[in-house]
């Protein structure tokens, strides 16, 4: 309980920066209490299990709370092609705010909180935010260019740990492309939780792209919540490599008929890189659909954890769920953890899981070194064209070269 | 009313419990509650040695530092361990029977309702019965020609006076005394139970068997069954479970211990039918056991085989540990619950030894307001390499007011071995129904059909002698709607 005294004091101090708002205070409070109730997680709490969260990488007794006034950032990160920039720095939107036509980004100020029993992270989140980006697409509008967020984390950062909070709201009819990375400048101790909410209204389409790395000493929490309404499409597809320690964490809330959400995943890890997906797809309305599939390359000592949930409420008749993990496990240390679950009150439905691990199949390796290619050379091959998969579903080109390359680098390097 | 919802309200008045009878007979029982004079009373009743005392005193302090596991699905009202009676044996049978004429009718009658083979004729059928009632061993045939072979098949009570040297050996050694709440709860009273063993190089001729019935009200039925079975030998062990009908819930906290050494094969089938409350889900049994094999040799061999119908609440998980090289470990299973019967059951498989296989096999049926959970855990452990794993885990629904569940948990830590896992939920298409009344079966005979169809793989892994009565169990339980 020591720890969290300490906490305490830093939650006092952290009270007086200037971007918390009287109204907000109350409730960053409430969450702040409801925090040190449930205590920080550890491996016995069912949904902390296989979290990197629960292995006592944070300690929350050594977190320092700072503000960065600097709003500097190095311009070659930024991507080629033609897009609108969203820059956050170590928490805080620093790029200029867009408003146009059918798009608006602006700094968070929703306000806005909730509460999940079981998740402490999220109460921590709420307590400590800083206040990330807004966007919002009108109604009928289709955002021409990709939105690209970048989350910028600089090495004159004083603090450790970087909460934030955002929002993406898209009307009737929209439609969107949000691309986001992470560039991490220096390679000291981080504490990061991001927490998304997602609403997409009536016929609206998203679209998000992630490719999520860190540097070697970062902690991760990445926490969405998206809620659809009828007709309205939710894909997602996240590249996770070099994450240091990560928990990727996604509710999505069906609340409309031929609602639809597809989450995509690779994880191509090494080293130490301990990487955790927690998916939950929660079907409330007839004839919903949804999909999750992951694919898994590990190699050295690296980690992957997959969680999937599907819950069918009683209403949610012909409904069609899916999911698939799958995972190569390169090396004697890597793991592979799984624990895809089906949870369903209604009988007209057609769900189904399918979870599988292993090594790569000799019988291929044979072939392609029966026609003059290299052991290594072949695996590597393996390895592109098991997670091509995954990649050759993204229908924007500029994205799609970018996975591509990225996946490329990696398998040069290792 | 469409065809479907014709199909759910006939489930739904499936048959009475045909079992539910009550067998008057007079019973001696200690006072109620759980504490250390019930232990002893319990330890001298079955004159046992003074370290089966001291082992089962260590498992009641252990128990005293325990909580009540509260993670599971199906929630229960709280159980309070001191109403219960811990021992209840048949009083006229206070010095054991010597021979089946000694029987006393009333309970002869009892096992001839539910059809157990305890009669000499019934020899001819291959089946030793070891028929427990309520908490002492009433008869066990077939003993001299199981003992010419070498075989012992007997009570754990006598065990424990007979063959102390491998009780103390191997019980506890599968499920330690410092397991879970229920574990630890059933080595600090357990009352009766079957003890196996099957020397070295002896293949078990028959089907052994063992009957449990819980009769006389508010006792807690806390059985434990040891099978050893040394190098080279097999054995198929089966156990049936029917309870009479009572309107308060009572709780069955058994352990199964299971040990199969170098080259050695077991294969456990349960059928189990317990009393599984009314309509809405008053009364029945609580069914929470322990059951575990360990594959403690080389080339050794488990195997589960379960059916699942009755029981308010069913909580368990076989499971396997695979310690010895090359052995494997088999889980199949059909578990039905309907009205208010919940299930939360599935195996674990703990591969440790090189080239370890397991497969598992697991089919829910749900109708009514009932919830039936699969959950499961494969852990392939660093040093498991070459193994193998293939769960499948099935689901059908019966209306709309169930529930079925998957919570598998898998965990692959060796790049060399291969974990798959699959699983489905669905329901019985109108096409399949279509196409079998089509071919002149009614709505029923066409259910039947296609649920035995659902089931299959697992009823096949049962011997002979027990496919019959799961099928017929099948049938009871499906009755009104399925035949």
């Amino acid at each position: 309980m020591n720890d969290l005294d300490k906490l305490k004091d830093h939650f006092k101090g952290f009270k007086n920066f200037d971007f918390i708002s009287n109204e907000s205070l109350q409730s960053r409070t409430d969450a702040f209490d409801r925090f040190c109730k449930k205590g920080i997680p550890n491996l016995k709490q069912e949904h902390w299990k296989y979290s990197p969260l629960s292995k006592d990488l944070v300690h929350f007794e050594d977190l320092k709370f700072s503000k960065n006034e600097d709003k500097s950032y190095d311009k070659s990160h930024l991507e080629a092609f033609d897009h609108y920039p969203v820059l956050v720095k170590d928490g805080f939107l620093i790029s200029e705010q867009v408003s146009e036509e059918g798009l608006e980004i602006t700094k968070y100020n929703k306000e806005y909180f909730y509460e999940i029993q079981k998740n402490q992270i999220l109460d921590f989140n709420n307590a400590f935010f800083m206040p990330g980006f807004e966007i919002k697409i009108a109604k009928d509008y289709k955002v021409k260019k990709p939105i690209v967020i970048y989350n910028f984390f600089s090495k004159k950062f004083e603090g450790n740990n970087i909460n934030n909070k955002s929002f993406i709201y898209l009307d009737k009819n929209s439609k969107a492309e949000i691309y986001e990375k992470n560039i991490f400048e220096g390679e000291q101790f981080l504490f990061f939780t991001k927490n998304l909410e997602i609403e997409l209204e009536e016929n609206a389409h998203l679209v998000k792209y992630y490719l999520n790395s860190t540097n070697k000493n970062t902690t991760i929490y990445n926490f969405i919540r998206s809620k659809l309404q009828k007709s309205s499409v939710f894909e997602k597809f996240n590249f996770s490599h070099n994450v240091s320690s990560c928990r990727d964490e996604i509710i999505s809330d069906l609340n409309g008929r031929d609602a639809f959400v597809s989450l995509n995943n690779i994880q191509h890890l090494s080293q130490k890189c301990f990487h955790e997906i927690k998916w939950e797809i929660n079907h409330n309305e007839e004839n919903t659909k949804s999909s999750q599939f992951v694919k898994s390359a590990l190699h050295d000592e690296s980690v992957a954890a997959f969680q999937g949930k599907i819950y069918v409420n009683s209403k949610a008749q012909k409904t069609d769920g899916y999911q698939l993990s799958r995972a190569l496990l390169l090396s004697d240390q890597s793991k592979f953890l799984a624990k895809p679950e089906l949870e369903i009150y209604a009988d007209d439905v057609k769900c189904s899981h399918g979870s599988s691990s292993g090594s790569i199949d000799q019988e291929s390796i044979f072939y392609l070194r029966s026609r003059g290619i290299s052991e290594q050379e072949a695996k590597k091959m393996m390895i592109e064209g098991f997670l091509a998969e995954v990649i050759n579903k993204i229908k924007n080109e500029n994205i799609k070269n970018i996975f591509y390359s990225k996946l490329n680098e990696i398998n040069q390097s290792s | 009313m469409s065809a479907s919802d014709e199909l759910i309200q006939q489930y739904q008045d499936r048959t009475e419990y045909d079992h539910g009878f009550v067998t008057d007979i007079e019973t001696i029982d200690v006072p109620k509650g759980l504490s250390e004079e019930t232990i002893k009373f319990i330890s001298n009743q079955k004159k046992e040695p003074q370290w089966m005392l001291d082992w089962r005193l260590n498992a009641f302090n252990r128990l005293q530092k325990m909580k009540e596991p509260d993670w599971q699905k199906p929630k229960y009202p709280k159980i309070n361990y001191q109403d219960l009676y811990y021992y209840s044996a048949p009083k006229n049978f206070k010095d054991g029977p010597k021979s089946l004429d000694e029987i006393d009718p009333e309970i002869k009658k009892t096992y001839d309702k539910l059809g157990i083979p305890l009669e000499e004729q019934k020899r001819l059928a291959g089946v030793a019965v070891d028929a427990v009632f309520d908490s002492v061993s009433v008869a066990t045939t077939f003993k001299d020609k199981l003992k010419e072979i070498g075989v012992i098949f007997c009570s754990i009570s006598e065990a424990t006076r007979e063959h102390p040297e491998l009780v103390q050996k191997y019980l506890g050694s599968v499920i330690p005394v410092t397991d879970h709440y229920f574990a630890t709860l059933n080595s600090a009273v357990f009352t009766d139970g079957s003890f196996v063993y099957i020397p070295p190089g002896v293949r078990c001729p028959m089907e052994l068997s063992t009957y449990f019935r819980i009769n006389a009200e508010n006792t807690g039925q806390f059985e434990r069954t040891l099978i050893i079975a040394d190098k080279g030998s097999y054995v198929s062990y089966l156990e049936g479970c029917t309870a009479p009908m009572r309107d308060e819930n009572q709780l069955h906290a058994a352990n199964v211990e299971l040990i199969a050494l170098d080259d050695a094969e077991i294969k456990y089938s349960t059928v189990q039918n317990w009393y599984p409350g009314d309509k809405d889900g008053k009364g029945g049994i609580y069914n929470f056991v322990t059951k575990r094999g360990d594959c403690r040799g080389k080339n050794s061999k488990i195997s589960w085989t379960q059916v699942e119908t009755g029981s308010a609440i069913t909580w368990k998980y076989p499971s396997c540990i695979l310690r010895g090289d090359n052995s494997q470990g088999e889980f199949y299973s059909v578990a039905i619950t309907n009205n208010c019967q919940m299930a939360d059951t599935g195996t674990k498989m703990i591969h440790l030894g090189k080239n370890t296989k397991s497969k598992i096999i697991s089919k829910g049926i749900s109708a009514g307001r009932a919830d039936n959970m699969y959950r499961g855990l494969v852990s392939i452990h660093p040093k498991a390499s070459g193994s193998k794993n293939f769960t499948q885990c099935d689901s059908l629904l019966v209306g709309n007011k169930c529930g079925a569940h998957t919570v598998p948990y898998i965990e692959n830590k060796n790049s060399s071995s291969e974990v798959e896992h699959e699983a489905t939920t669905s329901k019985i298409s109108d096409d399949q129904l279509f196409y079998c009344r089509q071919r002149g079966l009614n709505q029923e005979e066409a259910v039947s059909l296609i649920v035995n169809g659902f089931c299959k793989e697992v009823l096949q892994q049962l011997p002979m002698e027990f496919a019959v009565e799961a099928q017929k169990l099948v049938g009871i339980s499906l009755e009104g709607s399925v035949g």
